[in-house]
């Protein structure tokens, strides 16, 4: 992976269309996020009128100086060719997924899977706008992965909430510190 | 006192050894004398995980089946499961459940809880075998308290539980009975939860110290992360997790990486327990490598901070 600035940390927050990734992104940015939009072309996906492009930025000013850069990229898969530009140098990656889409399971393997799957970057996935009748729906999910091998901080988080935002950020925090406790003992 | 045969159906012959060894340490121990037989005579068998066809046709029958898998395998979807290599402590409790399933109403082991132990522990045995049943289990439970009800529906993966009732669970420990299977219609009144949830929060009040049939002295590794969406917690749980994702840990080396007391520490792991997250090998530990504290520099240590610091989020 190529060297980082000492004093810039990167997350990337990904997933579908749809899924909160601006939202969430302008929820912890110390301004609203910084968007590429353009006219939605994939309304079966989402039926939202403007998409994400390019990318979504945030940025977050530490007291010393240094600052925290968010980034989030496009969910349309024309968009793709962003994804590997903009995991470069990243510290962490938060998938966002819409709960109520049909799609859901195929959504949380495409993007595990493309952000590579927790093992080369820190991921956490959250799950938004997840039925109230269906509580069985998160626990597949992590099964699913665990079939897998892979076990990834997943939590229902509705990213209108700061405090659900701030969970998804702690947790990745927290599995890039021990990811760093790995590397020195290394 | 009650004769009961067992047999070993595709076992390795360390596996029946160590099995029959243990079985010598029982004798005398229970009302229940164990002896082996082939397996059409036996009560209960004990067959192997990767036994393919064999293990369904033994699994399919009448008899209690015991699948035993290698500790370094998720645990198979079975109502009886005994990982191997394991201790005596883990057969008694398995023999002393099907014993139990089997009416042999005297069957306790010297080992077994006193008689008098509180009612909690008894709701949360009876949950935790529940949780560890094969999952097409379509029946309703109740368990009840001076408090309300609540119904467990463990094919839907949710318990339903009166508001009120449940404000307290979440908060601190509830005196309920065991769960015991019902006819009764749910209510409107009462809201439905996922069961994680009350697995969960059953073993956080539960316990003060480890959970009985987690040994003290073993290696833990997470399957799987708690929904922390639904059971809010603090950073030591985060962090606990994100190092038992990574690697199979001890309690001393957990306890120096998270920074917290022995009793938060052994409630976590009792609650991921409880709730089915935990692989737990209760063999002497094998030297692992040394955790350092979050605390210490790494790559990232003081823009973390510094991050932390700046969204708030608690030390």
């Amino acid at each position: 992976m190529d060297t980082i600035a000492s004093n810039e940390f990167k997350i990337l927050f990904t997933g579908p269309m749809g899924a909160g990734k601006t939202t969430a992104i302008s929820a912890i940015s110390d301004q609203a996020a910084v968007s590429t939009d353009v006219i939605n072309t994939d309304l079966d996906q989402c039926e939202k009128e403007l998409t994400t492009a390019a990318l979504d930025y945030g940025q977050i000013a530490l007291p010393d100086g240094s600052c925290v850069r968010l980034y989030g990229t496009p969910g349309q898969e024309r968009f793709r060719f962003m994804w590997p530009i903009l995991m470069k140098n990243a510290a962490g990656v938060i998938v966002l997924l819409n709960g109520e889409h049909q799609e859901l399971e195929q959504h949380l393997e495409h993007f595990v899977q493309a952000f590579g799957e927790g093992r080369t970057l820190p991921m956490v996935v959250g799950v938004g706008r997840l039925p109230e009748d269906d509580h069985s729906r998160l626990e597949r999910l992590a099964m699913k992965l665990e079939q897998r091998g892979i076990a990834l901080p997943i939590f229902d988080a509705d990213v209108r909430k700061h405090d659900d935002v701030l969970l998804l950020v702690d947790a990745l925090l927290c599995l890039i510190e021990a990811n760093d406790t790995g590397r020195m003992e290394a | 006192m009650t004769n009961r045969r067992l047999a070993f159906v595709g076992l390795g012959a360390d596996t029946t050894s160590a099995c029959l060894s243990m079985l010598k340490i029982m004798d005398g121990r229970s009302s229940v004398g164990w002896t082996q037989s082939e397996p059409d005579d036996a009560d209960v068998l004990f067959v192997a995980h990767d036994g393919g066809a064999n293990r369904k046709h033994w699994e399919n029958g009448d008899k209690p089946c015991v699948v035993v898998y290698h500790n370094t395998e998720a645990r198979p979807a079975a109502r009886y499961t005994l990982p191997h290599p394991f201790r005596v402590m883990q057969l008694i409790g398995v023999l002393e459940d099907i014993s139990s399933a089997l009416g042999d109403t005297a069957s306790a082991t010297r080992a077994k809880a006193p008689a008098d132990k509180p009612q909690d522990e008894t709701f949360g045995h009876s949950l935790k075998n529940l949780l560890e049943a094969p999952a097409n289990d379509d029946s309703l439970y109740r368990s009840r308290g001076a408090q309300g009800h609540l119904y467990v529906a463990p094919a839907s993966g949710c318990y339903y539980i009166d508001p009120g009732l449940h404000q307290q669970l979440r908060s601190k420990d509830l005196s309920l009975s065991a769960l015991e299977e019902v006819n009764d219609p749910i209510s409107n009144q009462l809201a439905r939860r996922p069961i994680f949830e009350l697995a969960w929060f059953t073993a956080q009040h539960a316990h003060e110290a480890l959970a009985p049939w987690l040994a003290p002295a073993g290696q833990f590794k997470l399957k799987r992360w708690p929904n922390f969406g639904t059971v809010r917690s603090d950073r030591v749980y985060l962090s606990l997790c994100a190092l038992l994702t990574r690697q199979a840990c001890g309690r001393e080396q957990l306890l120096e990486h998270a920074q917290c007391n022995a009793g938060q520490l052994d409630r976590f792991l009792s609650a991921c327990s409880m709730s089915n997250l935990l692989i737990s090998d209760s063999n002497a530990p094998a030297p692992a490598p040394q955790v350092t504290n979050v605390n210490e520099n790494g790559r990232f240590g003081s823009l973390i901070r510094g991050l932390r610091s700046r969204l708030g989020l608690s030390s």
